[in-house]
């Protein structure tokens, strides 16, 4: 069974002209860890809260586990859903300590009962012993985990999570996504996570959704946005890429490229990742000459510049290449472009 | 010249602008000085009598008073904080401002205004009793001459002060706390019970004592419901029994409680929660609908109608029904009042430009605590400012040839007052300060400006809205104050408050209603300023004004 089905959820503000979100639709399934995507203001946010309660939609339906949540007539209000929300500031309750905040949702259980869960959730979320500590004498990522067992402990449907690791630095933020991902997989947690970084959804999701101004762009795999973007927005969004035009590659070329659009006008963009084109210091077959014009020496890969002829025009490439022997006086250099990691984009 | 050199070399003060704000520090800090040492004045018979006949009511009658206030005010202010917050129902956002007006009423009006409607004589009490045979003995409802009586009129119009510090709290500086506890499952009112008030706790507290501190400072009210705070306690040991000293030590008593309100509010301001930046959610919630809206309106419009509303229309209609003749002196009662209040003003205001500016260009140790000095006054009730001065006037005045000429004078009245409302007219001068750039006085400065010509012509000339807000804030204050005037007041100098007071106390409260309802129009601007200033900068933490 679907754990989430949305459909066609619109919120326009009273006093805006447009709306926030429009007809937004997702459909997720039990375990699956959802990341929603989308540049700030595009109506992320927003979208969370419809599904938690706390904003209510001009239209559309929410059924979460074949429970209907909005509907013609219908709203549940938030504390009857079942269904957990970690926000981006963590919200933990100052007066109560972390055992106390975790067992405020909790309610009619018994005291030992939930004593239990209070200490499972601190086992799971590696918080063993600071039960008895205010949130003020947490740390950043101590107080993101209790957020987290917060509102795991009472086993919800469906967990959201509004950009949950940007009030945190960079290093703690890689292995605090690790321990989150963990966590829901254990507990077989579903979850969607709000956010605008791309590290977030690759780490932690099985599926992202990329808004833009307030509708949905794409969906799908994160390797198949990352590679095929539906537009320039969304290959923008995932990082650098080339654009050229699909004059400059030659009629085989341009077929492999476009081999699954219908129509081609002739003044489309093909985007290409630069870890998708393949440099090398030696002539192959097939391969394009380019004149190097700087090469930089980035840690994990090598950042090159270059220029080569393509299609009668002279265009500027970049490429991220890890083969060694690329520096500042390399001039020349033979590209390889494969045709499947080439994507259309309007 | 040698002066100047002991003076600044020495570095006992850096320059003549922080050796300024010392000064205006120190003769603004006399009264207090002068009333703490009125505990070594050697006891006397009429000091030993207070002691030994009157203290215990004074003090039993003053923590019940404030007892009975914070718990009422409590009940009234954040329970509408909360609502007006978080429930949506008809009228919501008119209640939403509406709510504060009651400040606009000095208490002891409010208590005129109810002890003259619900007087055995009163039309309302007659109409009562010709028409459905209410006899229900000597008072109307119950005895509202009493203490409860005094903390239902203290609380109904000094509520607002804690109902706008909560709701600032409960709307702009919660962040998402209540969402994240209805998501765990619990429902309104368990959000209002488990998180509401234990999180609006130091808002809570800071509001209260506040309010306490004005009922601390008040006489009119206490003095026509016959409460013996320690307020009337100075007020008999210096009128009744002429005793300065016995005065002054009731006074010092006096501070002892305020400053443990001081204390509590401080420490509870500092302790006030944050959670994080305000959400746009947040500040723009999504309050919920509530079945029976009305019941609601209803509800919370209590204290507005019977803070604000149910007075006003009381002092309207004895204004008009009242026979003219009684008001001929009026036109001389306006003059003495707003002269009185503009000369206080101006000099509140310079004052607090030239601290503004002193603490802006040296903000040192010595100048932030002279300005803490100056404008401690505002904690300080009237009655006590007036005894310390008064004990300073009548010294100064025995010391230059036995003629009275400094005691009872208009400059010691305007004096006292600037002592007792520094605060708030340096309030409005700081943060309209704050909110320029010391850049620009650098510039300027760089620009080969001295310091005297980048205050003239650079901070002044921005200063001037600050500046207005101040001198009006102050004027009002003056208008609305009593016991410092009742005290430090010229022979037969009479101002509005005085006139409503002493008609009053004649049993003529009819015939105060026009001094009344001038003293509550004047109010009423701040009052909504203030509503303005909350409303459009939630970080504004409100502080006496
Ligand atoms: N309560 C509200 N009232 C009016 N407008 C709102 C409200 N909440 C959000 N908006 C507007 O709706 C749009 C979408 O806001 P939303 O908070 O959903 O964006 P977001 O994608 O979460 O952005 P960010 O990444 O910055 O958090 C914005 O233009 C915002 O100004
Ligand atoms: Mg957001």
């Amino acid at each position: 069974m679907s754990i989430l089905i949305a459909d066609q959820l619109t919120r326009q503000f009273p006093g805006s002209t447009t709306p926030a979100v429009i007809n937004f639709s997702l459909r997720m399934e039990e375990g699956e860890l959802v990341a929603l995507l989308g540049a700030s203001g595009c109506g992320k946010t927003t979208v969370l809260r419809m599904i938690a309660g706390f904003e209510r939609p001009n239209s559309g339906s929410l059924v979460v586990y074949g429970q209907t949540m909005i509907g013609p007539e219908k709203f549940v209000e938030p504390e009857k859903r079942k269904i957990g929300i970690v926000f981006q500031d963590h919200a933990l309750f100052p007066h109560l300590n972390v055992h106390e905040n975790i067992r405020f949702g909790l309610k009619g259980m018994l005291v030992h009962h939930s004593k239990r869960v209070v200490e499972k959730m601190l086992e799971i979320t590696g918080l063993a012993g600071l039960g008895g500590r205010y949130p003020h004498q947490l740390s950043g990522g101590q107080q993101q985990r209790v957020a987290l067992a917060r509102a795991l402990a009472p086993e919800p449907l469906l967990i959201l999570f509004d950009e949950p690791f940007s009030s945190i630095d960079t290093l703690l933020r890689k292995s605090l996504r690790h321990e989150i991902a963990e966590i829901l997989e254990q507990t077989g947690t579903t979850a969607l996570l709000v956010s605008h970084d791309i590290d977030d959804a690759f780490a932690l999701s099985n599926r992202v959704v990329v808004m833009n101004h307030g509708v949905i762009v794409q969906e799908g795999k994160p390797v198949e946005v990352y590679r095929n973007p539906a537009n320039k927005y969304v290959a923008d969004f995932f990082g650098q890429a080339n654009y050229l035009p699909v004059s400059a590659f030659d009629e085989r070329m341009t077929g492999l490229i476009c081999c699954s659009r219908q129509r081609v006008m002739g003044d489309e963009l093909v985007c290409i990742r630069p870890d998708g084109i393949r440099i090398s210091l030696q002539k192959a077959e097939n391969s394009l000459e380019a004149r190097v014009l700087t090469a930089r020496f980035m840690g994990q890969y090598t950042e090159v510049t270059c220029e080569c002829d393509l299609g009668g025009q002279t265009q500027r490439i970049t490429i991220h290449t890890r083969e060694t022997g690329f520096d500042a006086n390399t001039r020349i250099g033979y590209l390889q472009i494969d045709p499947s990691v080439c994507t259309v984009v309007e | 010249m040698r002066w100047k050199g002991i003076f600044y070399e020495r570095r006992l003060f850096p320059n003549g602008w922080v050796a300024g704000a010392s000064l205006a520090a120190l003769a603004l800090m006399v009264p207090l000085i002068v009333i703490f040492s009125g505990i070594l004045e050697p006891t006397d018979k009429v000091w030993s009598h207070i002691v030994n006949n009157l203290l215990g009511t004074y003090t039993m009658q003053t923590l019940l008073l404030m007892l009975g206030v914070a718990v009422c005010s409590f009940v009234m202010g954040v329970n509408a904080a909360w609502v007006v917050s978080k429930y949506r129902f008809p009228g919501r956002r008119l209640l939403e401002w509406a709510l504060i007006m009651p400040l606009a009423i000095p208490a002891y009006l409010s208590g005129y205004a109810w002890a003259g409607m619900l007087d055995y004589t009163s039309p309302l009490y007659s109409f009562l009793r010709n028409n459905f045979g209410v006899h229900t003995g000597q008072y109307l409802f119950f005895d509202l001459l009493s203490l409860p009586g005094a903390i239902v009129v203290f609380s109904l119009s000094l509520y607002p002060y804690v109902y706008l510090i909560t709701r600032t709290f409960f709307q702009h500086h919660a962040g998402n706390m209540f969402d994240a506890g209805r998501s765990l499952g619990l429902g309104p009112w368990a959000i209002y019970r488990r998180l509401g008030i234990p999180l609006a706790r130091p808002a809570i507290v800071a509001g209260i004592s506040l309010i306490l501190m004005e009922v601390l400072n008040d006489y009119g009210l206490v003095n026509y419901f016959g409460v013996e705070t320690y307020t009337t306690g100075i007020f008999t040991a210096w009128f009744a029994f002429g005793n300065v000293g016995a005065a002054m030590k009731l006074s010092a008593l006096l501070m002892v409680f305020v400053l443990g309100l001081l204390l509590m509010e401080k420490y509870q301001r500092r302790n006030l929660w944050y959670a994080g930046q305000p959400t746009y959610a947040a500040t723009h919630p999504n309050r919920r609908k509530v079945r029976f809206g009305w019941v609601i309106t209803v509800l919370t419009s209590l204290p507005f109608v019977l803070g604000f509303v149910v007075p006003i229309a009381a002092f309207i209609h004895w204004t008009v029904s009242v026979d003219a003749a009684n008001h001929r002196d009026f036109g001389r009662l306006l003059l003495n009042s707003f002269q009185l209040a503009a000369t206080a003003a101006v000099l509140v205001t310079v004052l607090s430009l030239f601290l503004g500016f002193t603490i802006r260009t040296f903000p040192g140790l010595l100048t932030r605590v002279s300005v803490r000095i100056a404008t401690l006054g505002y904690a300080i009730p009237g009655a006590v400012v007036a005894i310390g001065l008064l004990v300073t006037t009548l010294w100064l005045d025995s010391k230059g040839g036995g003629t009275v000429l400094i005691t009872g004078s208009i400059a010691a009245l305007v004096y006292a007052y600037a002592v007792r409302f520094m605060a708030v007219g340096f309030h409005s001068i700081e943060s309209g300060n704050e909110r320029i750039s010391v850049h620009l006085d650098q510039a300027a400065r760089s620009l080969g400006s001295s310091l005297w010509r980048t205050f003239l012509r650079v901070n002044l000339p921005l200063m001037r809205g600050p500046m207005a807000v101040a001198f009006m804030l102050v004027l009002v204050d003056v208008l609305k104050e009593l016991p410092l005037t009742l005290i430090l007041r010229p022979f037969n100098y009479d101002t509005l408050a005085i006139r409503a007071f002493e008609y009053a106390n004649d049993e003529r409260i009819a015939e105060a209603s026009p001094a009344a309802l001038v003293i509550i129009t004047a109010a009423i601007i701040p009052v909504i300023l203030l509503n303005l200033i909350m409303k459009h900068n939630p970080h504004h933490k409100p502080s006496k004004k």
